[in-house]
């Protein structure tokens, strides 16, 4: 997350300008050309020459290629699919990117839009037309739509392949002492923080695969390349999400030309939002930091009590930084005119792990809902001869928060956590399942369903704290060591 | 969650933002003229959480670079340092309070703090005849600026010490101006200057903006930044007891020596001890002592016996400076009739770790011994006994 | 098939297989998951028995509490899509 006070500053007073003054029918193309600018302007400064570039260039080609993937095609129909609305934008981005190369020849401390002095703007060009070129020749073959759903899959594939190299340390450091290799330098020196650190890929790889897959079922609505783009890389959600839909997305850039820039409301309720999330990020969560678990200071706890409140500062720090992170993004896209989905709703305060999933990165675990765990359990439901229910929503659990886990990073410590998690929520199934007539007559009775919320919410939270000991520890036998230090053994 | 903000009882109007924009705008003004007419800087950093909801620390808070990982904030707000560290708690009626200043040697670099000079002095549990207990407290902070540690005995004034003892070497009578916490407090060295003869030789107009703004809560707001995180660590300071980050093994200082006579870049051929050191700080510090008294020792150093040990004592100092050092120093202690322990040769070498100054814990305890033994010897007889004098 | 018998199918469906329990009296507007009757993880159970019932294939970003939380909101998605 790179989302910085003077970052959030700039954001405001740009949401001002663009409600208050702005033209309306201006609206769309500066949302486009300001999330353009903004990949290039959030991505951190990189160690390999001209990378801190390129990788941005490569998040938008990539959303191209995929946008030109799911274009509508109709069987023995030949059309070109690619109308002069997209090739307009292409121009567009060609000429945004080129100008920004330029800003080369600007004296350094003027280089404000890039990480790092950008190539040389006839390189880049040299290097953007021909894909440009690509982009309009494949954007009008004609493929058939089983050819077409052959290629979405072999996307999705290849995305999930760049995720899986960039997330394993390993994969990754292999990967940028090739990439040293390749341009000549110490590759002894690989460090894929330094080298790779690509910014927003985790989030943008996810709005991608939606993309994709809903071309596939069928449900993707009809987007101009202009407004993929717009969705995949919005600025305020592109370092750390929420991770939108495109259809609910597309509604709002409908609605922009007729939206009233100067309504007091979005104006009171946004700039709330971000003053909020201002407080939680930057006031609560960097206090809280300083008390939060790392791997250096549970080494030096002597006590369990210890623990518990490192454990406790840690919880509270994830939680305020990221909700406040949300706040900030969610603010800034309503100053905006687009109504960013809430991520998360009193996650600590939920009676049951179930609940708490519901509540804590809400966007994630609806995506991981809608393209893992539904198609999972569905597939495993119309097998002719089905395990019975419990099996496969205890199957669909551990695939859908392993893949949670491993998203934060492919390691054991964050299998273990999905797992944890997974464990949590199955339990939970069950024993709902089966205490349900149960519980529900505690409707009538106040006092005792009060009782039994409060240990739920004890419950759900204490099981989520102990579970962020494998996210924060780096190996196993360290978060064993910090689970056995806070049931007070092994000081 | 949010139906508070998005479903308000009145609907939000312009004059509703235009009320809370002039409002805000108004209290901010308003609490920054407040905060430049007060100064609370001071006041405030005296108000602390340290030895009241939890206890003070047993050194003074040092952090290096990476406080997260020594619980300590280092920082250049004197007041607060010392309202951090346990001397500034109550003083008890049977207790004979003794505060030590120095380098990091004696704050106890790579030792953890109850390791340290104050703490294990306190542990050996001393009475005097009048049955008084000797507790001992660490207030020397890495480098020997003697500016300094005059600035934190000045501070320290306050918390009632009956005794003070004034570790220094060579290096602590060199003026150097450059040190951020003497750069930052330049308003209290120039105090020192009028009121207690301190002379230096730098400008002592301070460098940092006196300008209305930097006097406002904005201007300020990295000082209050370090005075809330002070506070913080010292939640983790309490809860782990470590204020410091110690590497697993420390290399030893080195026995053989380069051949090199030059002190830091000073050249015997150039200079004198005597055009480079100044003793006049000390006269300051028993100024600042009134009547308390103050014992000066020469810190104890490691050795050298190996190669080109004719030239050095070690790595810090060459023969020809030190030895001049001792001898001047000497003759001022005699002039001032100044209380003088030179111990500079009193511990073997086996007690030094990664530089000639740095001990381990066996090495605190020898030294410790020795000055509990000096402040009995001084109590009841008025003299320090050994062969100091 | 019209609206009243896919009405009724689903009623039987979900409460003699989903919420396990055939004799709730289910309201056309009652919350089914808001309301603890039964679980979000059942919404794809659900989606199964549309797709082999009704031939109708609900996406799975269609699977939502909010969007399939009473029999009213599930029989329109269903009619919506039915040939």
């Amino acid at each position: 997350m790179t989302f910085n006070l003077t970052l959030i500053a700039i954001f405001t007073a740009g949401g001002f300008i663009y409600s208050l003054i702005l033209p309306k029918s201006w609206r769309k193309w500066t949302l486009f050309i300001a999330s353009i600018l903004a990949v290039y302007a959030l991505q951190p400064p990189l160690l390999i020459r001209n990378m801190d570039f390129i990788l941005p260039t490569v998040t938008i080609f990539v959303t191209v290629f995929v946008w030109i993937a799911t274009l509508p095609r109709q069987d023995n129909q030949l059309r070109i699919t690619i109308q002069w609305r997209d090739l307009f934008t292409i121009a567009v981005l060609m000429l945004l990117i080129t100008g920004l190369a330029m800003t080369r020849f600007l004296p350094s401390e003027w280089q404000l839009l890039t990480a790092s002095r950008p190539p040389a703007p006839l390189d880049v060009f040299l290097a953007l037309f021909p894909l440009a070129l690509l982009i309009i020749l494949v954007g009008g073959i004609q493929i058939n739509q089983p050819r077409q759903k052959v290629l979405l899959s072999l996307m999705i594939l290849v995305i999930i392949g760049v995720f899986i190299i960039l997330k394993t340390d390993r994969l990754a450091l292999a990967f940028s002492g090739w990439l040293r290799e390749q341009t000549g330098r110490d590759a002894t020196l690989a460090n894929p923080l330094t080298d790779l650190n690509w910014l927003g890929f985790s989030y943008v790889a996810f709005r991608l695969i939606h993309v994709l897959r809903d071309r596939q079922t069928g449900k993707l609505p009809d987007v101009s390349l202009r407004d993929m783009l717009t969705y995949i890389i919005f600025f305020p959600s592109l370092t750390a999400g929420p991770i939108d839909r495109i259809e609910r997305f597309q509604e709002d850039l409908v609605a922009l030309p007729e939206m009233n820039g100067r309504d007091p409301s979005r104006i009171v309720i946004g700039s709330t939002r971000i003053v909020i999330g201002i407080f939680k990020k930057f006031v609560v969560a960097d206090t809280l930091a300083l008390f939060a678990l790392t791997a250096t200071n549970a080494g030096q706890v002597t006590y369990a009590g210890g623990m518990w409140v490192l454990l406790y500062g840690y919880a509270f720090r994830l939680f305020f930084d990221f909700s406040g992170y949300s706040d900030i993004a969610i603010g800034i896209g309503m100053l905006f005119g687009v109504q960013l989905p809430e991520n998360f709703n009193r996650p600590y305060l939920k009676n049951s792990i179930t609940s708490f999933w519901q509540s804590w990165h809400i966007t994630l675990s609806n995506w991981v809902r809608f393209y893992i765990f539904s198609p999972l359990t569905r597939t495993m439901l119309r097998w002719k001869r089905k395990p019975s229910s419990d099996v496969i929503v205890g199957i669909g659990l551990v695939a859908t928060m392993v893949i949670i886990g491993l998203w934060h990073g492919i390691s054991f410590t964050f299998f273990i956590w999905g797992l944890w998690h997974a464990t949590g929520l199955f339990i939970h199934k069950m024993w709902s399942d089966r205490t349900r007539k149960w519980y529900n007559q505690f409707k009538k009775k106040q006092g005792q369903l009060r009782l039994w919320n409060w240990a739920g919410i004890f419950i759900t939270f204490h099981f989520v704290v102990v579970g962020w000991v494998w996210f924060v520890m780096p190996d196993v036998g360290s978060a064993l060591s910090v689970l056995s230090k806070l049931a007070g053994v092994g000081f | 969650m949010w139906n508070w903000l998005i479903n308000p009882e009145k609907p939000y109007t312009w004059g509703f933002i235009a009320r809370v924009v002039i409002k805000a705008t108004l209290l901010f003004i308003l609490l920054n003229l407040l905060f430049v007419l007060l100064q609370p800087i001071d006041a405030l950093s005296r108000y602390t959480l340290y030895n009241n909801v939890f206890a003070g620390r047993e050194r003074l808070p040092y952090g290096g670079d990476d406080f997260s990982q020594s619980n300590a904030v280092t920082m250049d707000n004197i007041p607060a340092m010392i309202a951090s560290h346990q001397i500034a708690r109550q003083k008890a009626d049977d207790e004979f309070r003794v505060v030590i200043f120095g380098n990091s040697g004696i704050w106890g670099f790579w030792l953890p703090s109850s390791q340290t000079l104050g703490p294990q002095m306190t542990r050996m549990n001393t009475k005097l005849a009048d049955g008084r207990r000797v507790v001992v407290y660490n207030l020397a902070y890495p480098y020997p600026y003697i500016i300094r540690d005059l600035l934190f005995m000045d501070e320290a004034m306050q918390y009632k010490p009956d005794m003070i003892i004034w570790v220094v070497s060579a290096a602590s009578f060199w003026e150097d101006p450059n040190s951020p916490i003497i750069l930052n407090n330049l308003d209290k060295v120039r105090h020192l200057v009028e009121n207690y003869g301190l002379t230096v030789h730098f400008n002592t107009e301070s460098p940092v903006a006196t300008d209305f703004y930097s006097q406002t809560i904005i201007g300020k707001r990295a000082t209050l930044l370090t005075l809330l995180q002070n506070q913080l660590t010292g939640i983790l300071w309490n809860g782990l007891g470590i204020d410091h980050n110690i590497p697993s093994s420390i290399p030893k200082t080195p026995n053989d020596l380069p051949d090199d006579d030059k002190w830091s870049s000073f050249s015997p051929s150039q200079y004198t001890a005597e055009n480079l050191l100044s003793f006049h700080f000390v006269d300051v510090g028993y100024n600042l002592a009134g009547d308390i008294p103050l014992i000066m020792i020469n810190q104890p150093m490691f050795i050298a016996t190996g190669e080109n040990s004719y030239l050095r004592y070690n790595l810090d100092y060459p023969r020809w400076l030190f030895d001049d050092y001792r001898a001047l120093f000497a003759k001022s202690v005699a002039q001032n009739a100044w209380l003088y322990c030179d111990l500079w040769d009193a511990l073997p070498n086996e007690y030094y770790t990664d530089t000639p100054f740095h001990m381990n814990a066996s090495g605190i305890a020898e030294l410790g011994r020795i000055l509990l033994e000096m402040i009995t010897h001084y109590m009841e007889l008025g003299s320090l006994g050994r062969d100091c004098e | 098939m019209d609206e009243k018998t896919i009405r009724e199918k689903l009623r039987a469906y979900i409460t003699a297989d989903l919420m396990r329990d055939p004799d709730y009296p289910l309201g056309d507007e009652e919350g089914i998951i808001t309301g603890g009757m039964m679980d979000s993880f059942a919404l794809a159970e659900l989606a199964v028995f549309v797709e082999n019932a009704f031939n109708v294939y609900i996406p799975d970003p269609d699977l939502t509490v909010a969007k399939m939380d009473t029999l009213n909101q599930i029989v329109a998605r269903v009619m919506r899509d039915i040939k």
